[in-house]
């Protein structure tokens, strides 16, 4: 695997957020992708998907796609997002084709405490991010 | 062009317009054939620069022994003229004259190719930016898909439906009542804690499912059994 990303997951070997809740680490490498799943037990519905290019390491929320969005609200939506960023820690929303999204970018080059601040926040950001954007959202009942 | 522009455009010409998604495999395989290109591209780009930057550093060196000709035969005028010898002064300054020449278009040569580094640099530094960008986007895009592949065979495992897309709203409406119920769970043994003591309270702490049910000698006997 990518020295980057073993990094990252000995960053999170045994290491819990400040209520308790681990994070399952999974690796994923084949030709086509290596990535890290890492999932905080509490909100194991929203995956962090780490990667790494050369640079940067890339730790990416999917939240949802542009097929739940209320119609019309769109514009709306992505105004707040840009609105909110600056003032939502250490991670950024994003848009990826279709998926809305939260992350965080670092250098490769960070130490485990750093990486393991971002992931914290991260996990900490994604139902806060969830919460402001569900008003633009189709409500949803079950899968 | 700056490089942001550059991207943006890789990325819409590749979306697949009909839903402004940019997941078809397609699209992801073109793009990873001009990141290839870019990086062969980035590795020429490189070794010009190299040939260039050996150039230049002729072209300095020569610059800095012509200053250093100059100096000297100015300071060799000045000499003479102060010892009367104006003859030789004279000699010296046509000398001084063809140096001088020789050096201005020395220094011009080398200016202009300090200016064509600087430019390479920037050229290198911005399609490096842009390489990193589209092998980002791509590397979203894979692990995006990696992780919805799972999570539907998850789904699918528990539901045995293929089920369409996870609604984020619902599975967030999910994860609030289950950190309710830990919140309620945490609750309900604080207060019980506050209104019993001793083995009453592990008795009704086990009964609301707050802890496991109460130590024996035989689950304990059983435990070593088990190792």
């Amino acid at each position: 695997m990518n020295n980057s990303l073993e990094k990252v997951q000995a960053a999170l070997a045994d290491y819990t957020a400040e209520d308790g809740s681990p994070f399952n680490v999974t690796a994923t490498n084949n030709d086509d992708i290596s990535m890290l799943t890492i999932i905080r037990e509490d909100i194991e519905e929203f995956a962090i998907l780490a990667t790494a290019s050369d640079s940067q390491l890339l730790f990416n929320v999917p939240l949802f796609d542009k097929s739940q969005i209320v119609d019309g609200q769109a514009p709306a939506l992505n105004q707040m997002m840009l609105e909110l960023n600056m003032a939502m820690p250490l991670s950024s929303f994003a848009l990826t084709g279709a998926n809305y999204s939260i992350f965080g970018a670092m250098s490769v080059d960070s130490e485990a405490s750093q990486i393991q601040e971002e992931i914290v926040v991260l996990s900490e950001n994604i139902m806060d991010a969830l919460e402001v954007c569900q008003n633009y959202l189709i409500q949803g009942t079950s899968d | 062009m700056g490089f942001l522009n550059n991207v943006f455009k890789t990325i819409k010409g590749y979306g697949n317009e009909a839903n402004d998604a940019f997941v078809d495999t397609q699209g992801i395989r073109i793009m990873e054939q001009e990141i290839r290109d870019a990086d062969e591209n980035q590795r020429k780009a490189h070794e010009s620069l190299t040939e260039v930057m050996a150039e230049q550093k002729g072209i300095a060196r020569k610059v800095k022994d012509l200053q250093a000709s100059v100096d000297e035969y100015s300071e060799a005028i000045g000499k003479l003229l102060d010892a009367g010898n104006e003859e030789l002064a004279m000699e010296t300054a046509e000398k001084l004259a063809e140096l001088e020449t020789e050096l201005e278009s020395n220094q011009a040569v080398l200016d202009s190719y300090n200016e064509q580094v600087k430019e390479l640099k920037m050229i290198i530094k911005d399609s490096a930016k842009q390489m990193e960008a589209l092998k980002r986007e791509v590397a979203i895009v894979k692990s995006t898909e990696a992780a919805q592949k799972a999570s539907e065979a998850t789904a699918a495992q528990f539901s045995g439906t293929n089920s369409s897309l996870r609604s984020a709203s619902a599975s967030m409406e999910r994860i609030k009542a289950k950190q309710q119920k830990r919140k309620d769970k945490m609750k309900s043994a604080r207060e019980l804690a506050k209104e019993t003591s001793g083995g009453e309270l592990k008795d009704k702490l086990a009964e609301a499912g707050v802890i496991g049910s109460k130590s024996s000698a035989a689950s304990i006997l059983d435990r070593y059994k088990k190792v």
